[in-house]
């Protein structure tokens, strides 16, 4: 009994999608939606790590090129991308990814804090890694993320 | 009493105390206008509302609310009672009071621990009829005061016997056996009667109201009563018997409760003494705890709580609406009529719904058409609708002015009128609420250093009261609100220097600046003339934030000022934010909205112009517009937009031509689309649209499309690849993370579901520094207008045709606008031709009817219609073919083709092209009109004018349609020949027309030189001229020109001739 509580206490879950080779996980608790919709509306003049907006059923939705975020080559739009819609402070804010590929549940205990050698301001892009059959997952610490680089 | 009993019940009391609170500062500004003529109903009205507030706090448990709240409600019960006439003095506290409690009300969860000692002592002072400070208290300043209040106590209250009322044991005994309350009464001669301007008989005959004296410690049959009372130590005291209670004596007689001592029976069972005031007095020593005292252990107060019919809260509390902490910024009050006109159309929505997915699960074709327009009728009613419930009345934000310009007024020691009007005219939420700060502080600022002190007003020989005036009205689909004071006005000698001093311009730029120009720089970062940063209007907005915070909304401010008489500041808003008509252009295949307000005109610039039209200017592209340089931008440049195509290429000037090639090439395709497009705009009939829609027909490849944008206060031109149609957009904000990108106001969707930016003007052009080469924009045209003879005699010319071979041109300025129409819907009637035109029928006429030129309408479907006014009516001319624009310096020959409707001929193009008149042609078919057109103008007052103008030709016109008008006429070819007649004729010549360039001596040359004889001064002298535009108009207007007219305009000219004469 105890143990079955403190399992849905620790129990999380990670939507997982892939850039370039490496597997991300981000908290299903902020996740909003995964949309296809990648008809992206270039902004010009704003940040680097800005890809566009799109219309999520009449919002607009600033969405994040990720291989920005972690220092990759950013690359074309094509069929497999998708956006990761996540809520946050109040604001609903799309991730681009290169592709999807899972939900799977976690424990809390399981997720080890980010590697030493994942330092400096992408390192605090990372709340920690989970370790799956063959492949390392880096959860995303989207606070860290989606902060504003430069405030008023 | 427990604090909070349950959240509903308090957010319904703070709801409603709320409201209450929002009336009363009305209600006692009101108050106090009317002085000692007390309106009842008002009175009891502010009464009411505090009496609620009071029950409701009692109820739940804010004791500081409540008290605070009981001390204005005895306030306001004096003035009821017509015992307090409602000073300044008197209505500050209570504004300060209602304040306070609605500050208490906010933080009602602290509200106990809140100290509102220095309100208490403030009411209590007035209800005691003491002195009352004038200004708000600070703290100590008001507790200074309290204690002195105090101490006056201490000293002259003394013990008291019961033979010192002269009263028998036994009347006072009776007074009880009837069941009355007996107190003893207080009263200091200095402050509650001399003070007062009572007379002690008159305090007698007060208490005698309500009660029975039963004696007092002077003898009222002997003389000099006030000697009697200072001769007992500056006291009065009364022995009462009344049934009211403690308070309401107290409110009665205007006296502090702590100056009224109840008489218990015990107290006299000797028959000797009676409690000494003194003590109590003593007791109670520091009001502040006196204050706590009142609350809830006077029996009297709680009493009186406890008796309320539970305040009206508690109804609201059981159905009040779910409860939010800040429901007061969130939610908004719609008038019922709406929302049941939305429900009705949502019914509507859901009915058409029903409808269309019948239709399309049966795949009936036929009845989906019916449905659309049903579906398309729904929509704009719930879009209106819908608005309509975001309009707020501008006198939301009116209002509060009234307390503030009081409040302000009283502290700098001014007398200030407000006037305001148009508190009716509707803006959207989002606007209201963004425009409240920057009225503020122009409304302070205003008051401040707009109006002088009173005696300085007299000194100037103005009133004392200085007027500052509030205006909101509509103007052209937008809302304009006026402060105007009529005060000092702004010394722009004073902002010169400021703008100097700061670098900002230099000597040269400033000279050159006219005052309103000058007076403008005041909404510079920084340029606050304001000496001292007084807490009145520094409140870390300056006028530069006032105006980014206006622009910000789509709005724009300007100032127009006059040294010693005044300030007008005018603000232009857009009705409504959320839904913005707009324009939608492509830049590099991307779509982008700008919105309508923003936008001037639309340029067309064709290929072969190129260079005639755009130059450099210190290495900023410049456009030439009807004899103005306009800064110019490329959107692409503005974006940062990278030309995919030719990525490789350098920006600047090889740029543009490689742009140009690149636009031969590839807009082929592109141009079936927008020729389709613009039969969808020519339909819609949009004057914006005329550029565009004349030049179609030439060389549209490679042209520029260029949009004069507003940016405030100087215009410039955006460079844009295509134009395509005019949309309402629905504006969405954009994400946190492109907050930074001063490009864009937002974003929209489109039809097809992808995003369109909005491009933020004023944004744009701080990015791309505009406002320098506005500037030097600005000095490059005044210099070029100065050198005399520089700037031609410029002329716009549209060129239309009836067939290919013959070229005709109309005077740009005189057409209305430009419309296409369907050769079918042309209506002959009594042999006239007409077509409808929003309800009316339009006139139509054809060159070919007077003038042997080719037949318009031959083979076409179509045709277009040049709209222009005769004698305040709507004529059109019906051509085939609108060609072009053409601006230049054009010589004209008008003999060769002059004949009626016809007022010579010119080359454009290497074409003969005739100049068609427009009036003449009219005036020929329709006799009648044209004498319509001069019979009502006073022929009998017959006047000399004098023309000056260089140019036979348009010497030639004006002189004879003035001849027509019964004028006679003088003729000078320039400015010298000008004067010597006038040296000559003198006063002979009512009136001057002149054109402004000329040889040898131009029109601002000579109005100066005829301005310096005295005998000139009132000559009317009105410029006739092409070279039209602003900086050309303020130049002008200096010089001391009467009215500036463009030339050719029969109608204009003639009706400013008449009403300059009448003068």
């Amino acid at each position: 009994m105890d143990q079955e509580q403190e399992e849905i206490v620790e129990g999380r879950e990670l939507a997982l999608f892939q850039i370039k080779d490496t597997i991300y996980g981000v908290d299903t608790r902020y996740v909003q939606e995964i949309n296809q919709n990648t008809r992206i509306t270039i902004v010009h003049r704003a940040p680097d790590y800005v890809r566009g907006v799109i219309n999520l059923r009449g919002e607009i939705v600033t969405v994040i090129d990720l291989r920005e975020k972690f220092g990759l080559e950013s690359v074309d739009i094509n069929e497999d991308m998708q956006v990761v819609v996540v809520r946050y402070k109040e604001e609903n804010i799309g991730l681009l990814v290169d592709s999807m590929l899972d939900v799977i549940a976690v424990r809390q205990k399981e997720i080890s804090p980010p590697p030493a050698n994942l330092d400096g301001t992408i390192g605090n892009y990372f709340e920690g890694v989970y370790q799956m059959k063959d492949d390392l997952v880096a959860i995303l610490n989207l606070n860290e993320l989606l902060k504003l680089q430069y405030t008023l | 009493m427990s604090i909070l009993t349950d959240q509903e019940t308090v957010t319904a009391f703070i709801q409603e105390s709320k409201d209450h609170l929002d009336g009363i500062e009305d209600d006692l500004l009101a108050i106090e206008e009317a002085g000692s003529e007390i309106d009842l109903e008002r009175v009891n009205k502010v009464f009411r509302a505090v009496h609620s507030i009071k029950g409701g706090a009692g109820f739940l448990g804010l004791e500081k609310v409540k008290e605070l709240g009981h001390s204005s409600e005895n306030v306001m019960g004096k003035i009821r009672s017509k015992e307090l006439i409602p000073t300044p003095a008197i209505i500050s506290a209570l504004l300060d009071a209602v304040d306070m409690l609605s500050t208490l009300i906010n933080r009602y969860e602290s509200s106990n621990e809140a100290d509102i000692s220095t309100h208490l002592a403030r009411l209590g002072a007035i209800i005691s009829g003491e002195p009352v400070p004038d200004n708000a208290p600070e703290a100590d300043k008001a507790s200074g005061n309290v204690s002195g209040i105090n101490n006056d106590r201490d000293n002259t209250a003394q013990s008291l016997e019961l033979e010192r009322f002269k009263v028998e044991k036994s009347v006072v005994d009776e007074a009880f056996e009837a069941g009355s309350f007996v107190f003893i009464v207080e009263y200091d001669l200095e402050k509650d009667i001399q003070k007062q301007e009572k007379s002690v008989e008159e305090i007698f005959d007060t208490l005698r109201g309500p009660g029975e004296i039963l004696g007092s410690n002077i003898d009222l049959t002997l003389a000099g009563l006030e000697e009697q009372i200072s001769a007992q130590g500056n006291s009065l005291f009364i022995l009462v018997a009344t049934i009211m209670e403690k308070d309401l004596l107290a409110g009665f007689s205007g006296l502090d409760p702590s100056h009224i001592q109840q008489v218990s029976p015990e107290d006299i069972g000797d028959g000797k003494t009676c409690p000494s005031l003194s003590k109590d007095a003593r007791a109670v020593a520091p009001v502040t705890q006196l204050e706590k005292n009142i609350g809830p252990s006077t029996p009297a107060v709680e009493q009186k709580a406890k008796d309320d019919p539970m305040p009206s809260s508690t109804p609201n509390a059981s159905n009040a609406s779910p409860p939010a902490a800040n429901r007061q910024e969130n939610s908004l009050r719609v008038n019922v009529k709406i929302l049941d006109n939305l429900m009705t159309l949502a019914g509507e929505l859901v009915l058409t719904r029903n409808q269309f997915m019948q239709a399309v699960s049966s795949k009936r074709i036929q009845g989906i058409d019916n449905i659309c327009q049903r579906l398309d009728l729904v929509t704009s009613e719930l879009q209106e609708s819908i608005m309509s419930t975001r309009m707020q009345p501008v006198g939301n934000v009116f209002n509060k002015f009234k307390r503030i310009v009081r409040d302000l007024s009283q502290k700098l020691g001014k007398e200030t009128n407000l006037i305001i009007k148009g508190e009716e005219v509707e803006l959207d939420k989002t606007i209201i609420e963004a425009i409240g700060d920057p009225l503020t502080h122009l409304v302070r600022n205003s008051v401040d250093h707009g109006l002088e002190m009173p005696a300085d007003r007299v000194a100037a020989g103005k009133s004392a009261v200085g007027n500052l005036r509030l205006t909101a009205f509509h103007e052209g689909g937008q809302v304009m609100i006026a402060i105007e004071d009529d005060g000092a006005g702004i010394n722009t000698e004073k902002v010169k220097a400021k703008a100097l001093s700061m670098g900002l311009f230099d000597a040269v730029a400033l000279e050159a600046m006219n005052q309103a120009e000058l007076a403008k720089l005041i909404f510079l970062p920084g340029m606050s003339t304001a000496k001292e940063v007084s807490d009145v209007s520094g409140r870390g907005v300056g006028m530069d934030v006032v105006h980014t915070n206006i622009s910000q909304v789509g709005g724009s401010v300007d100032i127009e000022t006059d040294l010693g008489k005044g300030t007008l500041i005018t603000i232009k808003l857009p009705l409504t934010l959320a839904i913005i008509p707009s324009l939608i252009v492509t830049a590099q295949g991307e779509r982008f909205a700008i919105p309508q307000v923003n936008m001037i005109e639309l340029v067309r610039i064709p290929a072969s112009k190129v260079k005639d039209r755009i130059e450099k200017l210190g290495g900023a592209l410049v456009m030439r517009l009807r004899g103005e340089l306009l800064p110019l931008v490329r959107l692409v440049d503005a974006l940062g937009i990278q030309e995919k195509r030719y990525e490789d290429l350098k920006v600047g000037e090889c740029n543009l031509d490689r742009r140009l090639q690149v636009a031969d090439r590839r807009t082929k395709d592109l141009d079936d689309q927008s020729d389709a497009n613009d039969e969808g705009e020519m339909n819609t009939s949009d004057g914006e649209r005329r550029d565009l829609a004349t030049d179609r027909r030439k060389s549209r490849l490679s042209a520029y499309n260029i949009l004069v944008v507003s940016a405030g206060d100087y215009h410039y031109g955006l460079i844009v690849d295509q134009l395509l149609d005019s949309e309402e957009i629905v504006v969405k904000p954009l994400g946190v993370h492109l907050r930074d990108c001063k490009c864009y106001a937002g974003a929209t969707v489109q039809g097809d579901g992808r995003v369109a930016l909005i491009l933020d003007i004023v944004g744009i052009s701080t990015l791309m520094k505009l406002k320098n080469v506005a500037k030097k924009v600005q000095e490059q045209t005044s210099r070029l207008a100065d050198k005399s003879g520089q700037l031609a005699d410029i002329q716009s010319l549209l060129i239309v045709r009836n067939s290919p071979q013959e070229q005709m041109a109309v005077p740009l300025d005189l057409v209305s606008r430009i419309e296409r129409n369907r050769v079918d819907d042309i209506k002959i009637t009594g042999g006239r031709k007409t077509i409808n035109y929003r309800g009316g029928s339009l006139p139509l006429f054809s060159v070919d009817e007077v003038v042997k030129v080719s037949a318009p309408l031959q083979g076409r479907a179509t045709f277009y219609t040049v709209v222009f006014m005769v004698n305040g009516k709507e004529v059109g001319m019906i051509l085939s073919e609108v060609v072009d624009v053409v601006t230049g310096d054009f010589q004209i020959d008008e003999i060769t083709h002059r004949q009626p409707g016809i007022m010579g001929s010119t080359i454009i193009t290497g074409e003969i092209t005739l100049l068609v008149d427009l009036f003449g042609v009219v005036a020929f078919l329709m006799p009648d009109w044209a004498e319509a057109m001069n019979t009502h103008l006073p022929i009998s007052q017959s006047a000399n004018i004098m023309v000056v103008e260089d140019s036979p030709f348009f010497a030639k016109q004006i002189i004879d349609f003035l001849k027509d008008a019964g004028y006679t006429c003088y003729s000078a070819a320039d400015g010298v020949e000008a004067l010597e007649i006038l040296a000559r004729e003198k006063t002979n010549i009512d009136l001057i027309l002149t054109d402004i360039e000329m040889p040898h001596m131009n029109g601002l040359e000579m109005t100066k030189k005829i301005r310096e004889d005295k005998m000139f001064a009132d000559l009317p002298i009105i410029a006739v001229t092409s070279l039209c535009g602003e900086v050309a108009e303020k130049r002008g207007l200096e010089a001391g020109i009467n009215e500036y007219l463009v030339k050719l305009d029969r109608e204009k000219i003639i009706k400013t001739v008449r009403k300059c004469l009448a003068h």
